[in-house]
């Protein structure tokens, strides 16, 4: 657990800025979730910050040490499960420690108990392949906590999932998180799923991207959805979304004409 | 039931042949029956041609395959770590590529006369052949098939630490095994198109060459014990 700081980080791809001047502490331990409209550069952070690729300027600290190579100390989950599909769900569990130089026997005693931890312990022979999709981003999961990460990235983790499992998910997402005590990011499509699991909530805008507000959310975990104070925080958020996604799908004289028939009064 | 359904394939096909010879349809010396054809094979058609060119039919299809083996294998230990080299350093991929995408689409039987002047007639000719057939295109697939690891399988390897000679060990190789099998069997068909075309085309030995002095003699059963031989060798290295 340690706190996670990006510093006037900046990623320019071949000329084009894609996020610009990103200034934000993720607290020790606590969950942030990005929110914001596709191509705002969530997934670049993302990768910045377990340096998978290099931030063009700026930087991002772990407890106070910038981040220079991909270490034991962070860990990502993207969309996709990303599972070795000729691996046993077993051996995706123990790769991280396998690529540490731990013995065999003690792999696959911990990935064995961290599968025991997620209900998967019956599953740990087959391959991803034959999993459900929930389970195979439990797996994916399991595999990210088996180094005992401080910081969990996660890239929409559930968003390929269903409704109900996502539901699910979420729920087990919390349980661990308990258990591994780690500083986690997440980013989502989400509403819900961000009202309900974080700490605080970072809204980024357009293209290049940027933070546009960070809004905390002071609430006990379970949070029950009906609370008011919830659904304030809801709307507001909603309102920021379909204002971002309006700004990138319409031009400004659109946009007026919709304004002028009162379609989109508060845009 | 595949193998039920090729027997019946087969019988039909000998069958219709059969009757075609005996009602005169098709013209028995030129397209001997399978009852002359079949006979002939097993009792192993012996000798033919002279003197230095003479081949057994024995002799023949173990050249023919090693050729095929052989230069499908060094085509193979090639393309292999060229092709990774073509995916991953941009300058080399910048100036080889244009060179083997020329090569690539050059039919196997064009390089016969290259071989020959280059080798003489034999087996390094008929492997050059082979070789210079598959190679290019094996090449390309190869590279084709590690840009084709996706980019975020990769980068959950290097989160887990994997990096160096193990990422390609554990992750790079197995990702792209799939694909590097699917290329081999596919080029499996082209080197055994190629061997055959270099040999009917002046190595002077193989079944490609069997056939040829079939045609020459005027032994119609050496031609279809060759035609017969290439399809069932073909077919059975295949499964
Ligand atoms: N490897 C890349 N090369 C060039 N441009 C990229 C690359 N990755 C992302 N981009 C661009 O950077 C911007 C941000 O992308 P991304 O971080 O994926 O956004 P998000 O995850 O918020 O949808 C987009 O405009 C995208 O097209
Ligand atoms: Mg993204």
């Amino acid at each position: 657990m340690a706190e996670l700081c990006f510093e006037q980080v900046s990623k320019v791809y071949a000329g084009h800025p894609a996020v610009v001047d990103v200034n934000l502490t993720v607290p020790s331990g606590s969950f942030t979730a990005l929110i914001g409209p596709s191509g705002c550069g969530k997934t670049t952070l993302l990768e910045i910050a377990a340096a998978l690729i290099p931030a063009t300027t700026g930087r991002v600290l772990l407890g106070g040490k910038p981040i220079t190579r991909p270490g034991p100390e962070t860990a990502i989950v993207f969309q996709h499960h990303n599972l070795f599909e000729w691996m046993t769900v077993q051996d995706n569990v123990a790769f991280g420690l396998r690529t540490q130089g731990i013995s065999r026997h003690e792999r696959r005693l911990r990935a064995g108990k961290l599968l025991a931890d997620v209900g998967l312990i019956d599953h740990a022979h087959k391959l991803p392949h034959e999993l459900s999709g929930g389970m195979r981003q439990r797996v994916a999961i399991a595999r990210a906590l088996v180094l005992n990460p401080q910081v969990l990235l996660m890239d929409e983790p559930f968003s390929s999932l269903d409704y109900q499992t996502r539901r699910v998910m979420q729920r087990y997402l919390l349980a661990m998180w308990h258990h591994a005590q780690a500083t986690v990011v997440m980013v989502t499509h989400d509403l819900d799923e961000a009202i309900a699991l974080a700490d605080q909530v970072v809204l980024f805008s357009g293209s290049p991207g940027c933070i546009v507000e960070t809004i905390r959310i002071p609430l006990e975990r379970p949070r029950q959805p009906e609370d008011t104070r919830l659904q304030e925080i809801r709307a507001h958020l909603r309102h920021h979304l379909e204002k971002e996604v309006a700004l990138g799908e319409f031009t400004a004289a659109e946009l007026a004409a919709l304004r002028r028939e009162g379609m989109t009064a508060d845009l | 039931m595949p193998a039920l359904s090729f027997l019946l394939a087969w019988t039909i096909l000998a069958a219709g042949w059969e009757i075609g010879a005996i009602t005169g349809v098709l013209n028995p010396d030129i397209l001997p029956p399978p009852s002359v054809v079949i006979p002939y094979i097993f009792q192993g058609p012996g000798a033919a041609g002279i003197g230095s060119q003479q081949v057994t039919y024995a002799e023949a299809i173990a050249k023919t395959l090693a050729r095929v083996m052989i230069g499908l294998s060094l085509g193979l230990m090639a393309a292999v770590p060229l092709g990774t080299v073509l995916a991953v350093v941009n300058p080399v991929r910048q100036l080889i590529m244009p060179m083997i995408q020329t090569i690539a689409p050059i039919a196997p039987v064009a390089w016969v006369p290259v071989a020959i002047a280059l080798l003489g007639i034999g087996d390094q000719s008929a492997i050059f052949v082979v070789f210079m057939g598959v190679f290019a295109v094996m090449t390309l697939a190869t590279a084709a098939a590690i840009e084709n690891v996706p980019q975020e399988l990769i980068k959950t390897a290097r989160s887990l630490g994997a990096r160096g000679h193990r990422l390609w060990l554990w992750v790079m190789l197995p990702a792209t095994a799939p694909s590097l099998l699917t290329i081999v069997r596919v080029n499996f068909f082209a080197a055994w198109m190629a061997v055959l075309a270099g040999e009917m085309a002046g190595i002077n030995s193989g079944l490609g060459a069997l056939i040829i002095l079939g045609q020459q003699q005027f032994n119609m059963r050496l031609v279809m014990t060759g035609v017969i031989t290439i399809g069932v060798l073909g077919f059975a290295i295949d499964r």
